[in-house]
């Protein structure tokens, strides 16, 4: 018996079969396809968990791919996914300037496109999600004034530090923090850059108190500065809890740590996980044609709700 | 390592097999992969898909036939991914504001001008090259950083990203210019004066020198090249992207590079193909591709990627161990096969 030729026969059948087979033998489970920005940080693995539980628990199929914190496997990988016949995207992009052949490519088949966090590039993407920034702003406000109330020997100054301008979600933080603060009666005595870095944070923290020794609190746009400005205030002998309270955001494992050591006061957690889950629920209203209730209808934003961590919560959830 | 005496023993054999292996090795092991892969992957022989996988292997392979010139010259260069994230930058800012054609020039001429550079540090100032490019690597990726401010370039007008994202009859356009350069790439190797000085100085650069060969030239050109292939490759990568910053690609190079010696291209020099590094690209493109569609945990697709370039690695040598027992057996009739 000759096999070669009916094994070849048979291989170019299930070759030429393929697209048929896949594309309409099972058409009634929805594809959901998630690129993820890297899966090296505890950020995005968060964010996957919540995006494929909540595609799990809607029943569709869930594939995953993973830039790598690279702007080509970004574009190859999310182009990977939206070949293998996905009904809707979902990405965290690493570079949203790169998302303009991506956004393209799944328009041209329909798919809609949910971007979670990170930026838009200023495609035609149909939502985003972003952690409600300016509100976490406002709590780290708020939370600051009622520690400092407390404490009749604190003055009425505060400092705002912010990461890189060009980041402008963060920015948000930063401006929903000075606004309320002030509408609380406290004085912002210096709002500087520490470009998002640790060190840079440190250094500017640093200025701050030689500038000003008085100051009561610290907000910080994110965690690596809220540490770097723990460690200038430890230098200055002075704590990052009792003298000058420092609140930081993102939810950093270095700021819980932080904030458990008792250097520092508080951060705003942003919640990844309820991010991947919004981006499914969004994405099942795109493919059933609804319309999206925008929370900024302009730049097609959702908030995620985010959550102050104190001492006191990882007391009780021992993270 | 180029060893030129088992060339007399090898021509004894009716078919030599190891210089079919070096020509087709790798396209027969390409063609098997497509072939399991479309057996056991749902979606993989699929047009969108297939498309997707030449269009990606077009961008490291543009780059990777200048290096295999490099690597047959027995030298090498580890600033192309520097280079072309430079250059990708170059391509996008002047597509936005002067049009295509002068951006293609322009990326091309910048990567050529850091091929010079290089090509220069080796042979005039003679730094050995992994020392030099690897200066030259970390030197224009810092420069990229200052010129660029750390911001991306961005443009999508649409006869621009049409090099990066368009088809022609059904085959992308990256594609297409891939295939034309390696074309180019064989004329050179094959066709030219230079390109017989090529090998010349990959197998035996005393050799070459005492018949005469034009050594600095030579390598000088050779860098040069390396250069304008990487800046063309750059280029279309830019208009894929619709945009290029710093730290475009991390570790563009060792992916080249990878990809020459897949091809059967020898690191020590005086050996390789072209149409090798044509099929590597592919097979390169074809496993990520595949990889993805398999939804393989992105760490488990670093350890596949380590284990293809460590086996690529190995063929070489075991390929040579056993043609030195095979040549060594043809030697002594007399002894019988186990």
């Amino acid at each position: 018996m000759k096999q070669p030729p009916k094994l070849l026969t048979a291989l170019l059948i299930i070759c030429a079969l393929q697209p048929a087979l896949s594309g309409h033998a099972a058409p009634a489970k929805k594809k959901i396809g998630f690129s993820v920005y890297d899966m090296q940080y505890g950020f995005f693995q968060d964010m996957e968990k919540g995006t494929r539980e909540a595609s799990e628990a809607a029943g569709y199929d869930y594939v995953l791919v993973d830039q790598k914190s690279s702007e080509s496997t970004m574009v190859s990988a999310t182009q990977d996914l939206i070949d293998q016949g996905i009904n809707a995207l979902i990405i965290s992009p690493f570079k949203p300037d790169a998302l303009g052949p991506i956004v393209d490519a799944a328009k041209a088949k329909k798919i809609p496109v949910v971007v979670d966090d990170i930026g838009g590039g200023g495609t035609d993407y149909d939502v985003i999600v972003i952690s409600d920034n300016d509100k976490g702003g406002v709590i780290a406000a708020d939370q600051i004034a009622s520690v400092l109330k407390g404490r009749p020997s604190a003055t009425k100054k505060v400092a705002s530090i912010s990461c890189e301008p060009s980041a402008v979600y963060a920015a948000r933080r930063n401006a929903g923090f000075e606004k309320r603060i002030k509408e609380l009666g406290y004085t912002v005595v210096a709002s500087l850059s520490a470009n998002s870095k640790q060190e840079e944070g440190y250094k500017v923290a640093k200025d701050i108190l030689s500038a000003h020794p008085d100051v009561a609190a610290i907000f910080c746009g994110n965690d690596p500065m809220a540490v770097g400005a723990a460690q200038a205030v430890a230098d200055s002998g002075k704590s990052g809890v009792k003298d000058v309270y420092i609140v930081g955001f993102n939810g950093d494992e270095i700021a819980l740590q932080a904030i458990k050591a008792g250097q520092m006061g508080a951060t705003i957690q942003q919640v990844p996980e309820e991010m991947g889950k919004m981006t499914v629920q969004l994405a099942t209203k795109l493919m059933n044609g609804e319309k999206l209730q925008y929370n900024n209808a302009e730049k097609r934003e959702i908030y995620v709700p985010v959550k102050l961590i104190t001492a006191a919560d990882l007391g009780a959830s021992t993270k | 390592m180029s060893s030129p005496q088992p060339d007399q023993d090898r021509r004894r054999a009716a078919i030599d097999w190891d210089l079919l292996w070096e020509k087709f090795g790798i396209a027969i092991v390409l063609i098997l992969v497509w072939i399991v892969a479309a057996v056991g992957t749902p979606r993989f022989a699929n047009l969108d898909n297939l498309s997707s996988v030449l269009r990606q292997s077009a961008f490291v392979g543009i780059s990777a036939i200048g290096m295999t010139i490099a690597i047959i010259a027995g030298t090498f260069d580890l600033s192309v991914g520097s280079s072309q994230a430079l250059s990708a930058w170059t391509a996008v800012l002047v597509a936005a504001h002067y049009g295509v054609i002068p951006a293609f020039i322009a990326a091309v001429l910048v990567a050529g001008i850091i091929g010079l550079l290089n090509g220069s540090l080796v042979v005039l100032l003679r730094i050995p090259a992994f020392i030099a490019t690897l200066g030259t690597m970390f030197l224009i990726s810092g420069l990229t950083f200052i010129f660029t401010n750390g911001q991306t370039a961005r443009f999508n007008g649409k006869d621009f990203v049409w090099w990066g994202n368009g088809q022609l009859g059904g085959i992308p356009v990256p594609f297409l210019i891939f295939l034309l350069c390696v074309l180019i790439g064989i004329v050179i190797l094959h066709r030219t004066p230079f390109g017989r000085y090529v090998f010349a100085v990959g197998s035996n650069i005393r050799a070459a020198h005492v018949a005469g060969v034009p050594i600095g030239r030579t390598v000088l050109c050779v860098f040069l090249i390396v250069g304008l292939f990487t800046g063309l490759g750059a280029a279309l990568l830019g208009s894929r992207l619709y945009s290029a910053g710093p730290g475009l690609e991390p570790g563009f190079e060792l992916n080249v590079i990878a990809t020459v010696v897949l091809g059967g291209t020898r690191l020590a020099g005086g050996r390789g193909s072209m149409l090798g590094t044509l099929a590597a690209a592919i097979l390169f493109a074809t496993l990520a591709n595949i990889l993805n569609l398999h939804h393989v945990d992105a760490f488990v697709q670093r350890v596949a990627v380590g284990l293809v370039l460590l086996l690529a690695l190995s063929v070489e040598g075991i390929r040579q161990r056993l043609f030195e027992r095979w040549n060594r057996r043809n030697h002594q009739p007399t002894n019988p096969a186990p």
